[in-house]
């Protein structure tokens, strides 16, 4: 048998080199850098609109400082309360989008493709374009919600009492395509002759739901809200352009939060600090949930 | 258990392909119907047009001499064992065999579930496999599990689509046994499909052969042996194949196309005929002989073991009693 001449060249191992190499060094240049710069700062005093002053090391008196501070936990359980709320409804409704869009009908593909447009829109954008359909005079919103019943006039985002659903409100309408389209896939890869054995067995629809559909969908349904609490714990644009964290602090996240002591106050190792209890907070709540997450995928 | 009926079924998938034509088909209560035919003659259509997983086009469905046309599955009351096993993957050998006597219809109380669940599993040796999950069990495993799932309930119709395809020969024999003997002590009426002919004919009360959506010959197992109605009815059962040959070979008289003579019936040592013989194949209790004939290919099969070598002349002669006569289309002349 005649074997072709062993190609020379670049080993296997330096081609994959070659093709991650990129992307790597990019990561390193703007996510690995300034989170090791972070660090490093958040121990410091130092003020970055201050030029020429050199910062000084200060410890742990920068988190101690924010750990104490009444007001950075008001900021968290807004942004408990902001993930709650819009995690529990873009499930409840994204499983309930995904099990009608499963079900063969005319137009369920236009419909699809319909329903998943929010998502697809810059989160400024939607933020600058819903405060049109909230504004109380001559916004959609209102004239909306008064067509079914007369609540007279309100204020979305005026209201300190409404805001907070008003920020709810838009994330769920934008981003519950999202997990429709997760737990779509998940129900696609149910095979159908599951149904037709319960059917057999003289299983009712609910149960059906219950012991076929739901296990079967629960991980992908995960996986979504695990990518939307991530995005939501760290949620900025759009709730900067909606509400910009009004009335008074009453939307305010952390993320919020962090960019004025950071930008506006210029409290540079103060807010490096916010930061990184920031960081930690959610590698440690992610990593717990993936944990737990992969307990139910092996069930 | 239940008598069933299917008349003048025709079933159409998207209005274009004919997947069973006006099929009549009577299962007694009590008896072991196999429905016998190559892939793609409609056996799978039929079971599941019983079930009532198809919408039929014509034709009506009777349980008992009652229509169930129109049924929905569930209350058809059929256990099926689907030939992809189709466990239910998220739950444990046991809830697997118990979730059909928790349904809504049937509501058993628990214990009564534990015990039926027991005999079952033993009857299929999966006692130690209760707590395991239905997706880490062997293919094996799994199609008992399927079967132990049909078998808890007692429907109308147990309804079985090659449920033993997936297992190793050594295990689908002591099954096949073993299914045989459950039939008989449930008295169960069962319609399974397979196109294995030994399966077919070691457990069927009844056969039915289908061809194309067809049903072309129903009967006991040796009338369909015996007494084939076509030279495909012929072909379906015997190993080795029956000897399709044309009807200028041995002076069989009359206006036969071809005939057809199983291997059992060619005898070797004796006879006018003679022939090389083109291999030997020794199966322990039978030896099969090929002899070429004029050209066509004859094959003999003799009980133990055979001593002669290829490429050797040797003498035949066939019993001209058991010759099966065929016309042009193929459909059996003189039939006793």
């Amino acid at each position: 048998m005649k074997v072709k001449k062993k190609f020379k060249g670049l080993s296997d191992k330096a081609v994959g080199w070659l093709f991650i190499g990129p992307s790597v060094l990019l990561l390193l240049a703007i996510n690995i850098y300034p989170l090791v710069y972070a660090i490093k700062m958040s121990f410091t005093n130092f003020y970055a609109n201050k030029i020429g002053r050199v910062p000084e090391f200060v410890g742990l008196k920068n988190y101690i400082k924010v750990l104490n501070k009444e007001a950075i936990w008001e900021k968290m359980q807004v942004t408990a309360s902001f993930m709650f709320w819009t995690l529990l409804l873009q499930a409840i409704i994204g499983l309930g989008l995904a099990l009608l869009l499963n079900r063969k009908f005319k137009g369920n593909e236009l419909l699809t493709t319909l329903i998943v447009l929010p998502m697809m829109l810059s989160p400024a954008v939607v933020g600058v374009f819903w405060t049109y359909l909230y504004n109380p005079q001559v916004g959609l919103f209102n004239y909306v919600v008064n067509f079914f019943y007369d609540f007279g006039s309100f204020d979305m985002i005026g209201s300190s009492m409404l805001a907070p659903w008003s920020i709810v409100i838009v994330d769920t309408w934008m981003w519950t395509p999202f997990t429709m389209l997760i737990c779509l896939a998940g129900l696609r890869s149910v095979p159908n002759y599951l149904y037709e054995a319960a059917e057999v067995d003289r299983a009712n629809k609910w149960q059906q739901f219950i012991y076929i559909t739901l296990p079967s969908v629960l991980p992908f349904l995960l996986l979504a809200l695990l990518f939307r609490g991530i995005e939501n714990f760290k949620m900025f644009d759009m709730v900067v352009e909606l509400t910009s964290g009004g009335p008074g602090s009453a939307t305010e996240l952390a993320s919020i939060n962090l960019k004025r002591e950071a930008f506006e106050k210029w409290k540079t190792g103060y807010s490096s600090a916010f930061a990184v209890i920031l960081f930690v907070t959610i590698f440690g709540f992610g990593n717990v949930y993936v944990k737990v997450m992969n307990k139910i995928k092996e069930r | 258990m239940a008598k069933v009926e299917l008349k003048n079924l025709t079933k159409t998938y998207d209005k274009k392909i004919l997947a069973l034509e006006d099929i009549n088909l009577t299962i007694e209560d009590g008896q072991f119907f196999v429905l016998l035919g190559p892939s793609g003659a409609g056996k799978t259509t039929t079971l599941r047009c019983i079930a009532g997983l198809e919408k039929i086009d014509s034709g009506s469905v009777l349980f008992n001499n009652e229509s169930v046309t129109e049924d929905q599955p569930a209350s058809r009351d059929v256990s099926f064992v689907f030939q992809q096993f189709s466990l239910y993957p998220h739950y444990t050998v046991y809830e697997n065999l118990a979730f059909p006597l928790r349904s809504p219809m049937r509501k058993l109380p628990e214990d009564e579930i534990k015990t039926k669940i027991e005999s079952i599993s033993k009857m299929l040796k999966i006692s130690n496999k209760l707590k395991n999950k239905a997706t880490e069990l062997s293919g094996g495993e799994m199609q008992r599990v399927a079967i132990g799932r049909a078998l808890v309930r007692e429907p109308s119709i147990y309804l079985m689509d090659e449920p033993l395809s997936s297992l190793d020969a050594k295990l689908r024999e002591s099954l096949r046994v073993e299914l045989k003997n459950i039939q008989t002590n449930l008295n169960a009426t069962i319609l399974y499909v397979t196109h294995d002919q030994a399966e077919a004919t070691t457990l069927a009360d009844k056969i039915g052969v289908l061809k194309e959506g067809k049903i072309v010959q129903i009967g006991t197992p040796e009338e369909i042996y015996e007494n084939p109605n076509s030279i495909y009815v012929s072909q379906r059962l015997g190993s080795p194949k029956i000897n399709v040959l044309p009807g200028s070979l041995f002076n069989i008289n009359g206006n036969t196309s071809t005939f057809g003579i199983r291997p059992e019936n060619i005898l070797l040592g004796t006879g006018n005929y003679s022939g090389k013989i083109i291999s030997i194949e020794n199966l322990g209790s039978e030896t099969v002989v090929a002899i070429n004939f004029e050209g066509h290919e004859v094959l003999s099969s003799i009980q133990g073991a055979y001593k002669s070598s290829i490429n050797e002349t040797i003498n035949f002669d066939i019993n001209t009693n058991k010759v099966l006569k065929f016309n042009k289309e193929g459909n059996r002349i003189n039939e006793r």
